[in-house]
This record gives C-alpha cells, structure tokens and sequence, in this order.
C-alpha cells in the first residue's frame, strides 16, 4: 500500500470520526458558546428533576380518600403559588431608600 | 486750667471723639465678625456630623432591608425541588455574594469616620441597587416556575387517577364524554403551564447585571416583565386546571361503580 493511500485512508477515518462524534452531539456540546449552554441548561432545569408527582398518597391509590388527600395537597400548592406570584410583583415594583449622599 | 483752655478742651473732645469713635466700632464689628465667623465654623462641622449620622442610618436601613429581601429568596430557593440542581446552585451562589457584599459594605459605612470615603461607600449602595433589582427578581421568577412545575406534576399525577376512575366506571356503563372533554382541557393547561413555567426559565435565566448599560438594563426589564407575564399564564392555567379537576372529581364521586380501596401512601405531601 503506497504512502498516498495510507493518508487517504487516515482521512477518510479521522473524518468518519468527527462526522459521529459531532452527530453525538459530543462535538456540538464542546464547540457551543457558554451563553447557549447556559441557555440548554435552564432549558432542562425543570426537564432534569424528578417528573415524580409530590402527590401525598401512593400512585395507585385511586380511593376517594386518597384522590381528595391529593387535592387538599394541590390546594396548598396553590396557595404557596399565590404567594409566590405576590411576592415577585414586590420584587419587580421594589423601589430603593433614597440615600443622602 | 484758665478758661481760654477749657474752651478749647471744650471744643477738641466732640472732634476726638468723632475721630475715635470709627476705631471702637470697627474694633466692635471686628470681634462680632470672629464669633460669627466661629459660630458658623461650629455650625458647620456639627452639621456635617448631623449629616452623616443620618446617612449612615439611611444606608444601614438600606443594606438592613435588601440582606433581609436576599435571605428569604435564599430560604425559598432553598426549598425548590424541580430545577435542576446547577440551575439552584447558580441562584443560591448569586444571592450569598451579595448577602456577602452588602454585608461587607455595611460594616464599612458603619466605620467610616472620613466624610468623603463615607460618601463613595454610600454612592455605591445606589449603584448595587442595578444588581439587587436584576437578582431578586431573577430568584423570585425561578422560584414561581418551580412551583407551577410542581403543581403541574402533582396535577398530572390526580389526572392519571382520575383518568383511571373514569375508565372504569365507563366499563361499568357509565357516560363519561362530557368528563373526557375535561380531561382533555385538563391535559391541555397543564401541558401550557409546563411550557409558560419552561419559557421564563431560559428567559431570565442567562440575564446579567447591565451594570449601567442603559440598553442591558431596558432588555433586562423587558425579559422580567415576559416572565413575569408568562408566569401569570401559568397560574391561570393552573387555576383552570384545578376547576377541572374539582368537575372531575365530583363525576367520579358520583359515578354508581364499586370504588377502589385505598392503599398506603408512599409519599408524603409537598409543605415547601
């Protein structure tokens, strides 16, 4: 095998290398920009936790009991969710102490 | 004395005493001007004294209020379970540096005693304020996302059940088309709230201090009020979302279909 096809081969892999590891994704995740990763990450924020339900009875539990425990749990949430959104509108309307100097 | 002299002394003092009269009042308004001159000095350094005790306390109420405002963002982050745990991280580490900050400041505006290093200390209280105003907010939209993801699962988790009640007492020869459109709305406000709560996160997630940048901080404002916009479509949503859940509840209750038994709960409720 002369020299020549030696390269051409050794380009034709390194090549076929980089085409998988970039179809991976590998090489994409490497090469993005640190905006963007940040960006995926938030992206996956609420994706990456537990999709679990934080329902206070057992998945299969279909009882009546059990289904109103559950929406007794959600109301509270609801409640907290209420509190939340209040509390952001504090944060977006807060205005500083006018200061003397 | 003979009298020729007497005239004449007679005659001389009026003059003298026109004559002297200038340097007594001058030598008067002399000394009246050194103590007003002195009470002034006086005045003044009491003043600025004054001065600065009440700037320190303007700027210790300040910082009070902005570490007290960080630290109940911190508790809140604290208790977030559906972010990620970078994600979390990221917020808590944002919020303790400026605790660290604001608390650093404060011990030194608390000992300054030179009026000018007092007066750049508490000018910087106003420029912090840029990042106290992106952070807050930034940390309270997060903290909103994360709630309405956790409702949303915690939903989805009732609606599977009461998907399943409706199968059966559907198999039982029970009508439930009207309790399938509810579900089906149930699914869909679920799914958007999901989305709205996905959508502020990559929203105000990469926002940086503009740090005086007049159009950093106009893009910043217009992405907070985004989520906070997308945010009050979530909780709509979620608040539909619960009628339908209450509508579907009150079907099965009232379906004829022999009822499940209940089996022990293997988890305990979300308090946070």
């Amino acid at each position: 095998m002369s020299i020549g096809m030696k390269w051409v081969i050794g380009i034709v892999v390194v090549a076929a290398l980089g085409v998988v590891a970039w179809q991976s994704g590998w090489l994409g995740n490497l090469s993005q920009p640190n905006a963007q990763q940040q960006t995926s990450t938030v992206a996956n924020s609420t994706q990456t936790a537990s999709a679990t339900s934080s329902l206070p009875t057992a998945q299969n539990d279909t009882s009546n009991t059990a289904m109103a425990q559950d929406a007794a749990a959600i109301d509270v949430q609801m409640q907290n969710l209420a509190t939340d959104s209040s509390l952001l509108n504090q944060s977006l309307s807060d205005k500083p102490l006018q200061q003397s100097y | 004395m003979n009298f020729q002299n007497f005239v004449r002394l007679c005659v001389t003092l009026p003059f003298l005493a026109i004559l002297i009269t200038p340097v007594f009042v001058f030598a008067q308004t002399a000394t009246v001007g050194l103590q007003v001159s002195a009470t002034a000095s006086t005045s003044v350094s009491w003043s600025a004294a004054v001065a600065a005790v009440a700037a320190k306390a303007r700027a210790d109420k300040e910082i009070t209020r902005r570490i007290a405002a960080l630290n109940d963002l911190n508790t809140r982050i604290q208790a977030m379970t559906r972010v990620s745990s970078s994600f979390k991280q990221t917020l808590a580490s944002n919020v303790k540096n400026q605790i660290q900050l604001l608390t650093a400041l404060q011990v030194k505006i608390d000992a300054d005693s030179n009026l000018a290093t007092l007066k750049t200390d508490i000018q910087s209280i106003t420029q912090s304020y840029r990042i106290f105003i992106l952070v807050l907010p930034q940390g309270r939209i997060s903290a909103m996302a994360d709630r309405v993801a956790n409702i949303t699962f915690m939903m989805q988790g009732l609606g599977v059940k009461l998907q399943a009640r409706l199968q059966a007492a559907a198999a039982a020869g029970n009508s439930a088309t009207a309790d399938s459109a509810i579900l089906t709305d149930l699914g869909a406000k679920l799914t958007d709230a999901q989305t709205q709560a996905q959508a502020t996160l990559i929203l105000i997630g990469p926002l940086t201090p503009d740090n005086g940048n007049q159009t950093a901080m106009a893009a910043n404002t217009k992405a907070l009020q985004q989520a906070r916009s997308d945010l009050g479509v979530a909780q709509q949503d979620l608040v539909q979302a619960r009628k339908d859940i209450a509508l579907l509840l009150k079907a099965v209750l009232s379906m004829k279909v022999s009822t499940p038994t209940s089996v022990s709960a293997s988890t305990t409720p979300a308090t946070h």
